[in-house]
């Protein structure tokens, strides 16, 4: 099994699904979106970040590295060329102002972490998410994470860009997710390539995906629109992916507002930012207009809390779905929605 | 019950302006300044005088304490000024002024001697008081009591045990803890029921028959004194009723002369039933409410209210709603108007502070306590329309006093009023906080409470939980700031603030090196004999002020309205209440975790690879982390461990960090086992809370750094909530925090305060949010990890910084959370206002603290005072240049120059006629003194005259000892500082001396040995004789 490196497990969030959730964020993604606001999730490996408002300036990587990639003057410290990720220096430093960041985490020490708030996701109608980078890079480790926390009877839910292989993602992935939240990005191919990175073919699966999800799965699927000034902020590919997601009967979707306070973040790997990006919030002006391209939406253009996407098996439900993975069907038919009040 | 019913829901959706009688009360009350009221003073000193006189007759007076007490109630009452505000529909008040300070002679009065002349004008919190009244106060109230305070007699009473003993001596460093017996016995909740009820003409024929069932033996003679004392304080309530049924009569002839009619017939209305209420049971929910009222106004007369709280009066007065409800005799909505005067003539008297105690406890209300919702005696949902009702009256009126508290149970009580407190938190943004029936039930019984009076608990003052009406719990007994162990155990028995020695004083209690030290064990042995040595003092003086207490100053109307001590013929401090134990509180819980953690995992334990030597970790806390080091290899050194230490995740709030875990709950545990070890005087146990008041942040600004990343000067975190940057995950610190008490060994209950970013007020859809997140880590905390209490402040840190930075703009009622109770944020000295700033806020949005941007040193040092020192004095920079030489030679060293000054131009004085007028007839010496013995000045008054030695033989009534010049000169210049600070060109002189008695003591920079009270009067004669002189100079410039 391909055991991913995780570089964050962030406790007590609402804003990665509905209710109280755990968001475990995959390092590795197959795009490479300029807007992207974990800029440290798109490289599968182990990266070194700086943060300079910890930084003593005591020196002590300098003293440690061996490549003299580290270097006290240096504003950044690390002279990313020489730099080979050995992490001597994160080890060294006494401020965590360098830190390794991504490490794996074996399945039963990320359950453990996870259940931990098992009680808050109930009471909130929350759970657990399964985002990135890309989290479908490694289907088997996050299935059986996924399949593991629906036996303890969380609400399991994914956050993907989309391009992932159809067949090994029903298999193993959509059995044990209760929510699939999927980015709309572009819907023009062409501008495809230069947005994230990824070619055309990339867009013709990523939206054939769409339609698989939206139609078996459609009651278990978010799409979701970013909304970056300069890319897709655009009237013409707003309105066009308004008129995808009609074609496709899908109501239920969320706009996503441009947040850039990320910088900083891609300062600390020392990877540039895309000029093009804008460095301001969205004007509330902009994002009525946004939202107009979005005519007869139903549902407010953001997240929607808990109810009815929520989840729940009783005891009864576990004992019988023991045969781990049974086909899609059998297994699909046990989720029920329960309205919950509490436990 | 449990069923609400819809107009009482509707009620959510009204506001202030439906209740116009409550929006004038309410600006009426805001507007109206504090001022301070003689009354109580000055009958009680007639009182005794009378007694006094009457006893020179006689051979001695044949009165016994408890006896004496009831006549003086009666007394008290019977001639107390019955005062019916414009409009309120309740008759009575605590003093004769809107907003009145009560001064009790008994207790602290005496401590705002010297600043009659300018408590009006100083700065934070002044008390208005005219020239007559501080004239009174001088020359007739104050001098009857200079040997008759309890903290006087209480002393007197330690030196005819041989000396003063140690525990007063360490409680006067305060630097370690205060006890509060000195100022009342309150910290409870009386049982209004029983007055309900029987009325209190029942209550005296009850005390009658048991009195006439007593024998002549010696024994029950105090109990016959007891049971008479009942009666004569309750006539007096009585008569006070009665004279304001008569104020009601004469103010309605008055308004219907005034064509008012309405209000005339409200008046009309009121003199009906208080010509037989509260002597009668009441009959309508007015009057109940009225009664109520009034017995707490006398309750007010006997002791000074410090947390007298008035419990569950949601369950209390339900029977009488309930009966005008169905009558048709009122509507919800006159009910809201009902409580709503009910809450603002609680809040309409103010605690006296004087100026020095700003400092630690500036901005309390008098934390009044009403506790509403839970469960009922039987355990089955007790929320009724009455507590909606009264929840809407918090949310209309948003008053710090009464401070409202939440009772909760996860599974009984219904989501729907879950869902309204939380709705109401957000709206108020400060209250009410929540108390969980759950845990708390299970923490009483564990102190031998039945379950149906343990279900049957209200909060008292901040949050301590207690059996309501028949418990006295003097839940606030004692403050002990735990950090001082911690302090003692690092520096081998000394206390870097106070800076003396195990050598030097043997008072000091000396442990062994920390250099010596092989494990952690060694060191948590030294923690725990540290630890010992303190609760030992902290027993022993809070018992014999009890026992003073009960010799001079018995409470009868208390006793009369709580369960046990009529059947026992006792008075409460004399263990008559049922239920008898006494409370401590904590500070500075998480900042000794942290710091003992720290030690483990970098001292003794590996330290992840990074290991500090103990001396290194001595020396870097010692220097602040290498700031005030002069080496700067050493200083960078000290810079890196204090990094290690402070990114660490073995933190009081990291769920996952067992060290920290272990920790805490190893010093809980120790706390408790020894506390309920010991016995107080009324023969209960003690028990251990963890609430802070404003404490935390007056003591955290005087301790140095700690081995947890603690810098100097921080204020600490408040309750039992986790250092602000040290817990950065909401869901983390709940599950440590509750995981903490699983022993339940918090009996005296907890703080864990809460501070969110608000949801943008225009946006319905992130509110909703808010609240589905709020309400479910509410409900686990409560039912999964059995928390016992919640408190938060929904609201933003930028907001905050702006009304403390301009202190001018803040709203007088934005009010805010401290630490268990509300507080007006204007009212709070600039040090507990910073601590509520730098707090930890959760954004409840990602789960996360929200800490980039508000890191140490994101802020400017705080001053003395946070709005910029009055310029008195119109000089010109060359004659402020001038005068700033001059100030500084005498601030650097010339004590003796200026004490001879000062004596010298004082005896010239006596022969003006108004200063001899203000002399009266003082008798008594004092003794100032320099520690190194380089000053050394006897002050002798006789009869109002004044002298001056340089030896004497007779012993001085007290002795101030000053650590050197500079002290004494800061001390004696105090009561001008306002003019120095505008000599001294270069800085705010309050920020760098200290001026009063208290910070002086705090600080070490002096000592005082005998009766207080001495010097406070020459504190008011030296402060006069200043103030004189430094006036003329505002007329010349």
């Amino acid at each position: 099994m391909k055991v991913p490196l995780i570089f964050d497990v962030r406790r007590g969030s609402t804003e990665d699904g509905p209710g109280i959730r755990t968001a475990v964020f995959f390092k590795g993604c197959n795009l490479g979106c300029a807007w992207c606001h974990n800029p440290e999730s798109i490289d599968p490996g182990e990266e070194i970040g700086f943060f300079a408002q910890h930084c003593i300036a005591c020196g002590d990587c300098e003293k440690v590295c061996l490549e003299a990639a580290c270097r006290v003057d240096n504003p950044g410290r690390i002279e990313r060329r020489l730099c080979t990720r050995c992490g001597a220096c994160a080890d060294a430093c006494p401020a965590k102002a360098l830190r390794r960041i991504g490490r794996p985490y074996p399945v039963e020490e990320l359950m453990e972490l996870l259940l931990m708030d098992a009680p808050f996701y109930h009471a909130s109608r929350g759970g657990v998410t399964l985002s990135g980078g890309e989290p479908t890079l490694c289907m088997e480790y996050a299935g059986d994470i996924l399949q593991r926390l629906q036996e303890h009877a969380v609400h399991t839910a994914i956050e993907t860009n989309g391009f992932f292989a159809w067949d090994e993602f029903r298999e193993t992935i959509l059995p044990y997710v209760d929510l699939v939240m999927m980015d709309v990005k572009v819907i023009d191919p062409l501008k495809h390539p230069a947005f994230t990175g990824a070619s055309n073919a990339a867009h013709e699966l990523i939206i054939e995906n769409l339609r698989r999800l939206a139609g078996e799965y459609r009651s278990r699927l978010l799409a979701r629109v970013p909304l970056i000034p300069g890319f897709t902020a655009e009237t013409g590919n707003l309105e066009g992916i308004a008129a995808l997601l009609r074609s496709l009967g899908l109501e239920r979707y969320a706009l996503l507002p441009y947040n850039p306070t990320w910088f900083h973040k891609a300062a600390a790997i020392g990877r540039s930012t895309d000029p093009r990006l804008s460095t301001r919030m969205l004007t509330p002006d902009k994002l009525e207009r946004c939202k107009a391209c979005f005519p007869g939406n139903k549902v407010p253009a953001s997240l929607p809390q808990g109810k009815g996407i929520h989840t729940r098996r009783s005891a009864r439900d576990k004992e019988g779905s023991s045969g781990k993975s049974g086909d899609v069907k059998s297994v699909s038919k046990k989720v029920h929605r329960v309205k919950t009040r509490r436990a | 019950m449990g069923t609400i019913s819809a107009e009482v829901l509707g009620l959510e959706r009204l506001t202030l302006n439906d209740w116009p009688r409550l929006k004038r009360l309410r600006e009426a009350h805001f507007d109206a300044e504090s001022a301070i009221c003689l009354e109580l003073a000055r009958n009680t000193t007639t009182f005794f005088r009378n007694q006094e006189r009457n006893a020179g007759k006689a051979t001695r007076s044949s009165d016994t304490p408890e006896l004496a007490a009831g006549k003086l109630y009666e007394f008290v009452m019977s001639r107390k000024k019955p005062v019916i505000d414009d409009e309120s529909l309740l008759a009575g008040t605590t003093t004769t002024k809107p907003k009145g300070v009560v001064l009790y002679p008994h207790f602290l009065a005496l401590t705002i001697w010297p600043e009659l002349e300018t408590i009006a004008e100083r700065q934070k919190n002044p008390f208005q008081v005219s020239e007559k009244d501080w004239k009174e106060l001088n020359a007739t109230i104050f001098p009857f009591w200079m040997d008759g305070t309890i903290q006087e007699v209480a002393r007197k009473d330690f030196a005819a045990n041989g000396g003063t003993p140690e525990s007063q001596r360490v409680m006067e460093r305060i630097a370690f803890f205060l006890a509060s017996k000195a100022y009342c016995i309150s910290h409870t909740i009386p049982d209004y029921q029983v007055m309900l009820q029987k009325g209190l003409k029942g209550i005296i024929h009850e005390a009658e028959q048991k009195e006439q069932g007593l024998r002549f033996t010696e024994a029950d003679r105090t109990k016959r004194d007891f049971y008479r004392s009942v009666q004569h304080s309750l006539r007096g309530i009585i008569s006070y009723a009665e004279k304001l049924s008569r104020e009601a009569e004469r103010q309605a002839l008055r308004m219907e002369r005034k064509k008012d009619f309405k209000r005339a017939g409200e008046l009309r209305v009121m003199s009906e039933y208080l010509k037989r209420t509260p002597a009668l049971p009441p009959q309508t929910f007015q009057e109940a409410l009225n009664a109520l009222w009034i017995c707490k106004i006398a309750l007010h007369q006997e002791n000074a209210n410090v947390a007298l709280s008035l419990g569950r009066l949601d369950q209390i007065l339900y029977p009488f709603y309930k009966k005008d409800i169905e009558s048709g005799h009122i509507t919800p909505r006159d009910a809201v108007e009902l409580v709503g005067c009910l809450w603002l003539k609680i809040a309409d008297h103010v605690p006296l502070v004087p100026e020095a105690s700003e400092e630690l406890f500036g901005g309390t209300g008098s934390n009044q306590a009403i506790t509403l919702g839970g469960v009922d005696r039987e355990g089955s949902d007790g929320v009724n329309d009455l507590t909606y009702v009264m929840l809407e009256v918090t949310e209309l009126l948003r008053l710090r006093d009464p401070n409202v508290n939440a009772r909760y149970h996860p599974i009984v009580n219904k989501t729907e009023y879950r869902d309204r407190l939380a709705r109401l938190n957000l709206k108020t943004r400060a209250t009410p906080c929540f108390h969980n029936d759950m845990a708390v039930v299970e923490l009483l019984k564990t102190q031998g409470v039945s379950e149906a009076d343990a279900r049957d608990y209200g909060a008292v003052g901040c949050v301590e939980p207690t059996s309501c009406g028949r418990t006295y719990g003097a839940t606030g007994t004692c403050l002990v700031n735990l950090t001082s162990v911690l302090e003692l155990t690092l520096f081998q028995g000394r206390h870097r603030l106070t800076g003396i020695s195990g050598a030097d004083a043997p008072v000091w209690h000396a442990s062994p090196s920390p250099g010596t030290m092989q494990s952690f064990d060694d060191f948590k042995a030294a923690f725990n004999q540290n630890l010992d040595w303190l609760v030992g003092h902290v027993v022993q003086l809070n018992n014999n002020l009890g026992i003073t207490h009960h010799k001079i100053h018995p409470t009868p109307m208390l006793s009369a309205m709580m369960e046990g001590c009529m059947e026992k013929g006792r008075d409460v401090i004399d263990g008559g209440a049922t239920y008898n134990s006494s409370g401590v509180a904590l500070i500075g819980l998480a900042e000794v975790v942290d710091a003992i953690t720290a030690v483990e995992e970098f001292v003794f334990a590996n330290g992840n690879g990074k290991k500090i030597p103990m001396p290194d970790m001595i020396a870097a806390i010692t220097t602040n982390w290498g700031s005030e080091e002069r080496d700067e290899a050493r200083a960078a050194l000290y810079r890196k461990y204090h990094a290690m230490v402070k990114t660490s995740r073995n933190k009081f709030g990291y769920d996952t960090s067992p060290m920290a875990l272990k920790n805490a709950t190893w010093i809980v545990d120790r706390l408790h086992e020894k506390f309920q070890a010991r016995r107080n005087y009324r023969g209960g146990p003690y028990t251990v809370g963890y609430w802070t008041m404003t404490n935390h942040a007056g003591f955290g600004v005087l301790m140095g750094a700690f081995p947890s990343g603690r810098v100097k000067g921080k204020p600490f975190a408040s309750g039992i909530t986790p250092v602000e940057g040290f817990a950065p995950e909401l869901l983390s610190s709940l599950r440590f925090v509750g995981s903490l008490d699983e022993t339940r060994h918090m009996v005296n209950g907890q703080a864990l305060n809460l501070k969110f970013t608000p949801p943008p007020a225009d946006d319905e859809e992130k509110k909703a949010a808010f609240l589905n997140s709020f309400s479910a880590d509410l409900d686990v905390y409560f039912k999964d990890y059995q928390g016992i209490q919640v408190q938060c402040n929904i609201i933003g840190r930028e907001e905050l910084w702006k009304a403390h930075k301009n202190p001018a703009e803040c709203p007088p009622d934005l009010f805010v959370r401290v630490s268990g109770y509300t507080a007006y944020f204007k009212d709070l000295n600039p040090h507990m206002q910073r601590e509520i700033i730098l707090r930890a806020e959760y954004d409840i949005g990602s789960g996360q603290e929200v800490w980039d941007g508000w890191k140490e040193g994101a802020y400017e040092p705080v001053s003395g005072a946070a709005a910029p020192a009055k310029r008195r004095l119109n000089l010109t920079p060359a004659t402020r240049k001038g005068l700033d030489a001059v100030m500084k030679w005498l601030l650097a060293d010339s004590a003796e120059v200026v004490l001879n000054g000062l004596l010298g131009w004082m005896w010239l004085q006596q022969i003006n006629p108004k200063f001899r007028g203000l002399l009266g007839d003082f008798t008594g010496i004092l003794l100032f003194q320099t520690r190194d013995g380089s000053v050394r000045k006897y002050v002798q008054f006789r009869d109002g005259r004044l002298e001056t030695h340089e030896k004497m033989t007779e012993k001085p009534n007290v002795t101030i000892t000053f650590t050197d010049g500079t002290a004494l000169v800061n001390f004696l210049f105090s009561p001008v500082r306002g003019y120095l600070n505008d000599f001294i060109a270069d800085g705010d002189v309050d920020a760098q001396h200290s001026f009063d008695i208290l910070t002086g003591m705090l600080k070490n920079e002096l000592t005082v040995d005998g009766n207080l009270n001495y010097l406070y009067r020459f504190g008011f004669l030296a402060n006069h004789l200043l103030l004189e002189a430094f006036r003329p100079l505002v007329i010349f410039s």
